[in-house]
């Protein structure tokens, strides 16, 4: 890879044509320091793609122009350029690279070689990205960063959530800041979009930095806490070495195939029938309960989805800049009936540089229209409805004739007539219409001046407009049994985001020789601000169905809803950073933002996040001559930094009152009176703060064959943003969003790499990275001494009215569950004593009661250790790569399970089917507080595999076709569809299994053209 | 040259940006200093003040909540969780669902992590806040400053008048459930401390006193507004109740009551409605019985609580027609104990289907009729299929039609009603007052049991008129109207109290056949979320 990069750098900066004539070069390639023979040295003519590579014994030959110029490459040491001047015979002494990370890498206004890279900074190549139908630029990186956790759900361009180094936060948002080109943006989730990022095509990114410690995002003050996520996007023509003021065209093509194929854990229609005769003998010959055929639900709801995308590009590189236009589309359908996804991109960036390079300019601009159809989830009602009853109600079926309390009277569908029996679930799924258009556009301008009148001096300026819209409709007519009473739904909403941002910038750089050092400095000014509205009209009657979404027309005198509500904040921001470096061994950065956020009072708006961090490159130090025999590089990092989180509603500081909608009115003598009701706040509230610190080594062994790195980190969180019951009676409230408590994660991590494999046809990296998070909560309330411990429950559960089952609770994780603890018997099942539930929950506080003071912490949904694989083979003309994950020491609530587990659904008075568990656990009703449904859902799952041929003959064209896997297989233990669960509001606490969208396994093939 | 151009314009464009202005007012609520500035926010917000004690929050029938210390908005409903509090913990009244927490209130083994005991505490004090808040944004020295006109400003003092009447009912409900609380008059940072039980009385009785000599009769209240008359029944109930309050209250409370019921009695602005049912029904608000009721409306005045819940879960699908009162479907959720069952019986397993105040179900396979009560089982509870239930709330009006929306009901909760009077006239002169007689009190019981039976048949006589008879008669009367429990503990029949004459019903002390339980459960327990913000509060005994 850094060969590639090296290549490319040459073949920019050159272009020559060469009209000498050519010359046999022949010679021998050694090492510099011991004289060995160096096999696979890559040797280029440069401004050419024309090369060969040095054997076993080193020796290579190359015909070349007499005046060309030879570039030798061998990883690990320093290039060198040999001009022919015809010379046959040329030995070179390759000497290895004193400087061995040259990469650079972006940081927060600015980049740093990687080498210099005081904070825990980690950058994912184009290269390394997961390939495959991917929508959402988060799934790019997932199992690629130690610690950085990537869960999205089945969805087509359903949500992925990142979440490095654990949760930092408990009410305010965990989500790591993006930056995309150096632009923050507005990543607040609506509805009617899935994702708030599936707008960014993820064929459009060149690389993805994620800054981990709060050293490295602190200059992101306010929003680093969570880790940044920087994303760059492609520019010019870059592409293998190919030099070029001549365009590069690219075009991109694939298809795929989804299918899903889970075991389903429901009673088939055979079953059931063996089922009721068990537990509902009275009623098989009732056809109603026992109807005559066999229907697979969960199969009608479902489907294999084909999904395709096409992304064209072209750029060159111009006199001092470049320019890149590109266009995509995407559509990515779902294994449930009626889901998909669909993106329509265009972009276009280019740079020039004016004035010998000292003025330049840059220009970019993103714009994207995605349409999402969301269906109607009808899993849980596939999973429900009896198996035994046919799709389309046929009364010839039936021996008796019609069966009581059946009818098919809604479109010919089978129904219950009973108004809380589950809905047909092809019905609705035919019938109900959700769709949401996303339409955004991020539009910025970079002006960067090297003043002239001060050597190292710039100052950078940045303007950037990301505006946002979308519209959420959906639709039910009223012929469909779920609308029977409401005859038919309309709604639409639209919710739109204008984001404003200004930065400007000084930057100053200066080598003072006299004591062989270097210093850069930044400083800045920032201001953002976001204008959002959210208007909505919903009406649920309609006169007829004819015109579904697009044009609906309510009955006279219906109930329609109308609103609308419109945010305005602002964060303004002064920030300056400080590098030092001293002899290349001595590493210091510094750094400070200052925030003002008008999402508190006047006496919180500002508030300072310093962060400082040291780096000791111990391998450049005179004493570790020999050393380096067995450990090639070693640098020691120390980082310490204060960050925060100010991710919550507007206005959470001030005490505003605001009306009732019309069916929340109160009558007073003959009049309807729209009620008025203040918010109770609190005026105090305050940015949480998180401080953390990071110990990192980075090392290289073997001459760069094995290298990687090794963190250990804390971080404390404090004045948690949470909203916390307050004592009674002094406001008008129960909870305020206040300033309570403190948590920490803390954990290690471990990045290792390693190039295997380096010869010309054949060469194969391998990197693998592995994460242990803890988190504990240390702190909750303002307690008092001599109060009562408090515990806040959390993580709402299906199959109950209010039911929850994690909790907070000092010294737990922050998603612990908390259920009873089953008993067994004798053969190991769980037992079943609903009257007398002290024989069937552990008494935990010997008080012969079973209550919530029985409730115990079991286990939390967080993984414990989180590893990722990726293994990128090339031999001769053949691509081969793969990506493993796992997670271990994360639990899942089986919702599912336990809400269907229940062998009291079978004798209702209209039967559903039931959850296999219920056959083991003889629950009669269901039980959702037992642990029993807490399951241990550590997985391996073999992500991604991709094969490819590169076809290189042409002079004019080069391709490559590729095979892709996606989610080839996964291993685990957890008895639910996936045991990766995403929770549909990502602001949710994760691991509770009650948003059955199934995983779908995805086979895609694609072809790559270069013109 | 050109140089210098170009700096000095990146000098100026970087120095154009410095804004460092954070002052953004809302554009989507309003401040107090606008919204108070019209005078129909005075009314809206009082019309808050009352909806606090039906609805739960800002969208009907939930959305934008008002408490969220119960994740459900519907069990959050001030009304239904009192009706909880006061009917599931007796004789009256069992649910059958499996809400994590609500058995405990059939059984009496709540803890104070309970949610339905800590959702009516907080819904309590939420009340109290809000009529606080309303009386800081209305002083009149504000009403002044904001250009209110005099005649507003007129209206305005009533409606404080009203809010101090609804913040002294919810102090007495905190009185009654949970004793040891705070007395919070203003809206505060301060941490509160509990105040002897013997504060909290004497403040709402003085606060009462303001609201009777200050609210309109209730001839000329508008409906649905509290008036004298409420004002004098709330303080009639809050005297009648002082012995489990106070330690040694004057015996000259009972002369109080009877003074306040019959200033209510003879205002002349109630009568008895001649069908009992049309207390409970749809068009309840023109009842003449009717002293003040809190609103609903099915189609603007939405909610999950309230009378929606008093009629729906009482309903059980699988046994009965739902829409024969006048809602799409029942909750399958209430019943009664066969003790209960036996204030409406004759003889021994046979019910008077000529009182028709008895509108006993029994939900036995199906059959819809008044039968014989069988033999008790667990299954009569806590099953599916067997059990009494008392359908009394409904949502069809007197002239049989079904209220506008079959998912939530038309029908008020008649708060105070004027059988109530009666029934506390007649238990203040057996309990020792001076200024009533006991001919007066035994007219008013018979007019009660006329109104019952359509004739005297089943007058009673004055040696039939004792206390114990005045209990089973309020609790024929008044069922499911949320005063059982403290009927029960005034009477001394809840606890194994001392001197007490204690009923035990199914269920009741978590066992199946019913035991006797301690006296420490007349009052609920502080809920361990306050305790653990308050480090002023102490628990109450025994929890």
């Amino acid at each position: 890879m850094r060969k590639l990069y090296a290549l490319a750098v040459f073949a920019l900066f050159s272009a020559t044509n060469i009209y000498a004539q050519d010359i046999t070069v022949t010679g021998k390639v050694t090492d510099s320091e011991d004289g060995t023979e160096l096999p696979g040295v890559s040797i280029l003519i440069k401004g050419t793609a024309k090369g060969t590579i040095t054997d076993f014994e080193g020796n290579y030959s190359i015909d070349a122009p007499s005046d060309a110029t030879l570039v030798f490459n061998y990883l690990g040491y320093e290039p060198q350029e040999i001009s022919v001047a015809n010379q046959s015979s040329i030995d070179v002494q390759m000497s290895t690279e004193a400087e061995v990370l040259q990469e650079v890498v972006v940081v927060g206004y600015g980049v740093v070689e990687k080498g210099d890279v005081t904070g825990v900074i980690k950058k994912v190549d184009e290269e390394q990205f997961n390939k495959g139908m991917i929508s959402t630029p988060q799934n790019l990186i997932s199992g690629k960063v130690a610690g950085v956790q990537v869960s999205g759900s089945g969805e087509p361009g359903g949500n992925a959530t990142i979440r490095i180094r654990g949760a930092t936060s408990i009410n305010a948002s965990n989500d790591p800041l993006y930056v995309i080109d150096g632009v923050p943006i507005e990543n607040e989730a609506v509805t009617g979009s899935r994702n708030p990022l599936n707008f960014l095509n993820p064929n459009e990114i060149a690389d993805v930095t994620v800054l981990k410690d709060a050293s490295a995002t602190a200059i992101y003050g306010s929003r680093g806490a969570n880790g940044v996520i920087m994303i760059t996007t492609k520019g010019g023509a870059v592409r293998e070495g190919k030099a070029s003021d001549k365009p590069i065209i690219n075009y991109d093509g694939s298809s795929s195939v989804s299918t899903f194929s889970a075991e389903t854990p429901i009673l088939s229609a055979d079953e059931f029938r063996a089922a009721i005769a068990v537990f509902d003998d009275e009623r098989v010959d009732d056809e109603a309960v026992l109807g005559p055929v066999d229907t697979d639900w969960l199969d009608q709801v479902t489907q294999t989805a084909f999904s395709q995308q096409h992304n064209l590009s072209i750029g060159s590189n111009i006199q001092d800049g470049n320019y890149r236009f590109s266009t995509g589309y995407q559509q990515v359908n779902g294994v449930l009936n009626d889901t998909r996804t669909e993106r329509y991109n265009v972009n276009f960036n280019i740079s020039k540089g004016l004035l010998d390079n000292r003025l330049n300019l840059r220009f970019s601009t993103k714009n994207a229209v995605v349409n999402d159809k969301f269906g109607s989830n009808q899993v849980g009602a596939a999973l429900s409805y009896n198996p035994t009853q046919p799709i389309y109600f046929d009364t010839s079926l039936y021996q008796n004739g019609p069966p009581a309390g059946m009818t098919g009277r809604f479109g010919g569908f089978t129904e219950y007539n009973d108004p809380l029996a589950v809905a047909n679930p092809v019905a609705q799924s035919k019938h109900q219409k959700a769709i949401g258009e996303t339409f955004r556009s991020i539009n910025n301008f970079e002006v960067n001046y090297k003043l002239p009148f001060v050597p190292g001096l710039s100052i950078k300026n940045n303007i950037a407009l990301d505006q946002k819209v979308t519209d959420n409709l959906s639709f039910s007519p009223n012929f469909i049994k779920s609308e029977l009473r409401t005859q038919g739904q309309y709604s639409f909403e639209r919710s739109s985001v204008q984001s404003f941002l200004y930065e400007g910038y000084l930057n100053y750089e200066k080598n003072i020789d006299a004591i062989d050092a270097k210093v850069t400095a930044v400083g800045g000014y920032s201001y953002q601000s976001w204008d959002k509205s959210f208007g909505f009209f919903r009406h649920d009657s309609l006169n007829t169905n004819a015109f579904g979404l697009d044009a609906p027309s309510p009955i006279p005198n219906s109930n329609v809803v109308i609103g609308n509500n419109a945010f305005q904040n602002r964060l303004i921001s002064f920030y300056g950073r400080f590098n030092f470096d001293w002899k290349d061994k001595y590493l210091v950065t510094g750094t400070l933002r200052r925030d003002g956020s008008t999402r508190f009072g006047p006496d919180n708006r500002w508030a300072l996040f310093p962060s400082f961090a040291a780096a000791w490159r111990i391998s450049n130090e005179d004493f570790y001559e020999g050393l380096d025999r067995y450990v090639n590089y070693l640098k020691l990092r120390v980082g310490y930094g204060v960050t925060g989180n100010q991710e919550i509603e507007d206005y959470r500081y001030l005490t505003t009152y605001e009306f009732s909608t019309p069916t929340g009115s109160y009558q007073l003598g003959n009049q309807l009176i729209n009620t008025l009701r203040p918010t109770a706040v609190d005026p105090d509230i305050k940015w949480e703060e998180t401080t953390s610190i990071n110990v990192g080594l980075d090392w290289e062994i073997l001459k760069g064959k094995l290298a990687g790195s090794f963190e250990y980190y804390q971080q404390n969180t404090d004045d948690l943003i949470f909203e916390v019951a307050i004592p009674v009676g002094i406001l008008p409230t129960d909870k305020v969003i206040t300033n309570i408590g403190e948590m920490r994660n803390r954990g290690f991590e471990m990045d290792i790499s390693s190039p295997i494999m380096t010869r010309r046809d054949f060469m194969w990296n391998v990197s693998f990275n592995a994460a242990y998070n803890n988190n504990e909560i240390l702190r909750l309330d303002n307690t008092v001494a001599g109060a009562e411990e408090t515990i806040y429950p959390r993580g709402g559960i299906a199959g109950d009215v209010g039911q929850t089952i994690q909790v907070l609770k000092v010294g737990e994780s922050i998603n612990s569950f908390y259920a009873y603890e089953q008993l067994y018997d004798a053969n190991g099942d769980p037992i079943y004593e609903p009257i007398n539930r002290t024989l069937m929950y552990k008494d935990q506080n010997n008080d012969s009661i079973i209550n919530e003071k029985d409730l115990r912490v079991v286990n939390n949904a967080n993984p414990d250790w989180i590893f990722g694989l990726t293994s990128v083979m090339n031999y001769k003309k053949i691509d081969f790569a793969f990506t493993f994950r796992a997670n271990l020491g994360n639990y899942a609530y089986n919702n599912f399970s336990s809400n269907y587990g229940e062998l009291r659904r079978l004798q209702t008075a209209v039967p559903q089917n039931i959850h296999t568990s219920a056959l083991e656990t003889g629950f009669e009703q269901k039980q959702i507080l037992s642990d029993y449904y807490i399951e241990n859902a550590s997985f391996l799952r073999l992500d991604n595999v991709t094969i490819g041929y590169t076809i290189d003959r042409l002079d004019w064209m080069k391709a490559r076709i590729y095979f892709t896997a996606q989610n080839v297989f996964v291993v685990t233990n957890y008895s639910g569809f996936d045991p990766e669960i995403q929770p549909s509001n990502p602001n949710d606490p994760p691991g509770i299994d009650n948003n059955l969208y199934p995983r779908a396994r995805t086979f895609l093939g694609g072809i790559s053209l270069t013109f | 040259m050109k140089k210098l151009i170009y700096t000095l314009f990146t000098i100026v464009f970087f120095v154009i940006g410095a804004c460092t202005d954070l002052d953004v007012v809302p554009k989507n609520r309003l401040t107090e200093d606008v919204a108070f500035l019209e005078e129909g926010s005075y009314t809206a917000y009082l019309a808050k003040l009352y909806a606090s004690f039906m609805l739960t929050g800002q969208e009907g029938p939930a959305g934008n909540a008002d408490i969220t210390i119960i994740s459900d908005e519907g069990f959050s409903s001030y009304m239904r969780a009192y009706w909880k509090a006061q009917e599931l913990t007796t004789d009256e009244a069992v649910i059958r669902w499996t809400d994590a927490g609500i058995q405990d209130m059939n059984t009496h083994t709540w803890s104070s992590d309970n949610q339905f005991v800590r959702v009516l505490y907080y819904r309590i004090f939420f009340t109290t806040a809000l009529c606080n808040d309303f009386l800081r944004i209305s002083e009149p020295s504000l009403l002044d400053e904001r250009n209110i006109s005099p005649d507003f400003q007129n209206e305005i003092a009533i409606y404080r008048l009203e809010a101090r009447f609804l913040r002294a009912l919810a102090y007495w409900h905190a009185l009654d459930l949970y004793r040891n609380v705070a007395l919070v008059t203003t809206i505060t940072a301060e941490l509160p401390s509990q105040v002897p039980p013997q504060q909290i009385y004497d403040f709402i009785i003085s606060e009462l006193e303001a609201c009777v000599q200050g609210l309109p009769s209730a001839s000329e209240a508008e409906y649905g507004r509290v008036n004298s008359e409420a004002a004098r029944m709330l303080r009639a109930k809050v005297r009648l109740n002082a012995p489990n309050y106070l330690t040694n209250p004057p015996q000259s409370i009972y002369n109080d009551v009877v003074n306040d019921v019959s200033a209510v009695i003879n205002s002349g602005n109630f009568s008895l409605n001649p069908v009992y049912l049309y207390n409970f029904n749809a068009d309840n608000h023109s009842s003449p019985e009717v002293i003040w009721a809190l609103s609903q409306d099915g189609v603007a005045s939405q909610g999950w609580g309230g009378t929606t819940f008093m009629v729906r879960a009482v309903l059980f699908e699988n046994s009965m027609t739902a829409t024969d009162w006048g809602v799409v479907s029942g909750w399958s959720g209430i019943r009664t104990t066969p003790e209960f069952n036996s204030l409406f019986e004759i003889s021994d397993g046979v019910l008077d289907s000529l009182d028709s105040r008895n509108v006993l179900w029994t939900v036995d396979d199906n059959d819809q009729g008044i039968t014989p009560r069988p033999e008790s089982t667990q299954a009569d509870i806590l099953g599916e299929g067997l059990g009494y239930l008392a359908p009394k709330f409904s949502n069809i009006s007197s002239d049989s039609a079904a209220g506008a929306n079959s998912d939530f009901v038309d029908t008020d909760f008649p708060y105070f009603r004027l059988a109530d009077a009666y029934l506390i006239y007649a238990e203040a002169v057996l309990r020792g007052a001076t200024n009533g007689d006991v001919g007066t009190a035994l007219g008013y019981i018979n007019e009660l049991r006329e109104r019952a039976y359509g004739n005297s048949n089943n007058n009673i006589t004055g040696a039939d008129l004792t206390l114990d008879f005045i209990l089973n008669e309020r609790g024929r009367e008044l069922y499911y109207e949320g005063t059982r429990r403290i009927d029960l503990i005034r009477f001394n029949k809840f606890s194994s109290r001392a001197g007490a004459e204690e009923l035990i019903w199914e269920w009741k002390g978590a066992e199946a056949a019913g035991k006797s339980i301690p006296p420490f459960l007349e009052i609920f327990p502080i809920p361990a979320s306050d305790l653990g913000v308050n480090g002023n509060f102490r628990q109450n005994n025994g929890y």
